[in-house]
């Protein structure tokens, strides 16, 4: 795809909020993904996730020209507004949250097949191992993770999207990268051990 | 953790392991420089972060493209409630980009080789003030076309020629295989007539676009169609010959038919000459019942409503217009004003909107010289038709 002026994000935005359906669709491609990601973890019936999806896109469209979000944090204002559109969806639908979240949000409770949280990087054992920690993390904590490390939120803006404090959040976040990196130190003694095993 | 957290709460040190730019690379590559001591700590922890990332699970290609055009259609709709006289050039490009990526949709589902971008996403609006129309080829060569009217063939094994002149097969160049697609658009003032590998012919009228393979492949002919096309199907029994539009799919065996389908307008005209069609929606989820057309019935669409409703014609108010003829019958001003715009790529103001209700039956032959036309339907409704500009005529009692 070609862009002439404006091949910047600035531009871009710009364009989008002239009305161009080009820019639109821009937009779109370069965040539907993680969106549909991020809904998936916090919903198992992609069906709904797609619902909001379609609706948060409509109301950024129709809000284009009066919104002031700053393209920059375009991604976290597409995050929240699909959470708060798929809680309100599953509220309605009668199917409530219990306080620590576990009911319907399977980001919160068992991570099916699909939805399985596992690493990014090449799997070999050690990352499949990381994956699992992860999971293994309380609800909050992975949100928080994932938030920060893969969609690059400010602690701020965390906050705002788990309804927790700023502080909550830096300690959440902490928590579960000690929690990692404490696991990753057992890998490494475990893999040593093979290694050293292997050798002699 | 101490000073590798101190890297775990930097935003662009995150940004820079998770979705690099070259400004951030430039930061932190002097940070390197003036802080060599750092190096083992921002190693130890950009493996952290990489460890910390939750792989994605992308939405399906076709899905995507589906959900972009539920969007767009939806975005279209609320337009049509709203304000529908205010927006007419952004309106095009709405309906345009729909119809690109139902046409894109439709692309995903039935062939997989891949396509140069710009076919689609050049100029998808269809050029309304005097552009000229243009071949565009899935290869990513334009040809433009300097004609008025110009005449476009492909024999069987799909050699293009414009007005009788061969022009280089697209797949001798490049490796793109034999049905490829081609897209032909015509703006208003133009038309095309084309003669498809298969025998078809289409005449593509003013502000259209038709997306077509240089040769047919599989057990079916499909072409994609915006605004307004007379098909002569050549009949094969074997290869049903289908055509899509942003609303609808019409099939047919071998027949003579007329498929208006402006992004503009509200309801979708379809009039069968010869043969026999069948009409449904192209949205193939949906469970609404197919339409049989038999010659001289028109079947209208109304894109708001969903509704498809069948009555007999005459026939000559809806296809003469492939001879240059124009022929209405108790028309409304308006709709005939709104063909000469597209005829010409002129605009009519109205003043007075009853005006443009005013019924008015006649035939006219669309010489090149519109003002010869203008004068002619000035008499017959007895209006006054006043140029104000180059390409602008003013409308009034």
């Amino acid at each position: 795809m070609e862009f002439q002026a404006g091949n910047s994000w600035a531009g871009v935005w710009d364009r989008f909020r002239k009305g161009d359906k080009e820019a639109f669709a821009i937009l779109y491609n370069s965040h539907v993904d993680a969106l549909y990601s991020y809904g998936c973890k916090l919903c198992h019936d992609s069906g709904l996730v797609k619902d909001a999806l379609q609706e948060i896109f409509i109301e950024l469209y129709n809000k284009r020209e009066s919104s002031n979000i700053p393209i920059v944090r375009l991604r976290y204002y597409l995050l929240l507004a699909l959470k708060r559109n798929l809680v309100k969806k599953l509220v309605k639908g009668r199917k409530y949250l219990s306080m620590d979240g576990k009911a319907d949000f399977p980001m919160l409770d068992e991570p099916s097949e699909e939805t399985k949280w596992i690493e990014q990087e090449r799997s070999e054992e050690v990352s499949d191992m990381v994956g699992r920690t992860i999971e293994i993390l309380p609800a909050k904590q992975r949100e928080a993770i994932y938030l920060r490390f893969t969609h690059c939120l400010d602690y701020e803006e965390i906050s705002r999207i788990l309804g927790i404090s700023v502080e909550s959040v830096r300690k959440q976040v902490y928590r579960g990268i000690k929690s990692i990196r404490n696991s990753i130190g057992k890998e490494s003694v475990a893999l040593f051990l093979l290694f050293s095993a292997k050798k002699s | 953790m101490e000073k590798l957290s101190t890297f775990l709460e930097d935003l662009r040190f995150i940004e820079w392991v998770v979705q690099p730019t070259p400004e951030l690379q430039g930061f932190w590559n002097d940070h390197l420089r003036n802080h060599p001591e750092d190096r083992e700590n921002i190693e130890a922890a950009k493996r952290l972060v990489i460890r910390l990332r939750i792989r994605e699970i992308p939405l399906d290609e076709k899905e995507k493209i589906v959900l972009f055009s539920r969007i767009i259609k939806h975005i279209e709709h609320q337009g049509n409630r709203r304000k529908r006289m205010a927006l007419v050039s952004g309106w095009l490009r709405y309906a345009a980009v729909a119809i690109v990526f139902f046409a894109l949709g439709y692309l995903l589902f039935h062939q997989k080789e891949s396509i140069d971008p710009r076919f689609f996403t050049e100029e998808y609006a269809v050029p309304s003030n005097g552009g000229s129309a243009k071949l565009i080829r899935s290869t990513g060569d334009d040809i433009i076309l300097e004609q008025d009217k110009s005449l476009i063939t492909y024999s069987p094994d799909g050699q293009l020629q414009i007005n009788q002149v061969p022009i280089d097969k697209a797949s001798d160049r490049s490796n793109t295989k034999a049905g490829s697609l081609n897209q032909l658009v015509i703006p208003y003032g133009k038309s095309s007539r084309v003669l498809l590998s298969d025998g078809t012919t289409v005449h593509l009228n003013a502000g259209s676009r038709l997306v077509y393979p240089e040769v047919f492949h599989g057990s079916t002919r499909e072409v994609i169609l915006s605004g307004e096309a007379f098909f002569e199907v050549s009949p094969d029994a074997e290869r049903p010959f289908l055509v899509y539009t942003n609303d609808l799919r019409i099939r047919v065996l071998g027949t003579k038919f007329n498929v208006s389908a402006y992004p503009l307008d509200n309801v979708v005209e379809t009039v069968l000459a010869e043969g026999r069609i069948s009409l449904g929606r192209n949205d193939e989820n949906r469970n609404v019942k197919s339409y049989e057309l038999k010659p001289g019935d028109l079947a209208s669409f109304n894109r708001t409503s969903g509704e498809t409703v069948l009555r007999q014609v005459d026939l000559d108010n809806y296809i003469l217009w492939t001879e240059g003829i124009l022929k209405f019958e108790s028309t409304h001003l308006s709709r005939v004003l709104k063909r000469l715009e597209r005829y010409y790529d002129i605009r009519f103001n109205i003043q007075d909107a009853l005006l443009g209700t005013m019924q008015i039956s006649g035939k006219l032959v669309l010489t090149d010289d519109p003002g010869e036309t203008i004068e002619r339907i000035a008499r017959t409704a007895s209006v006054t038709i006043e140029k104000s500009n180059e390409n602008y005529y003013m409308v009034r009692k």
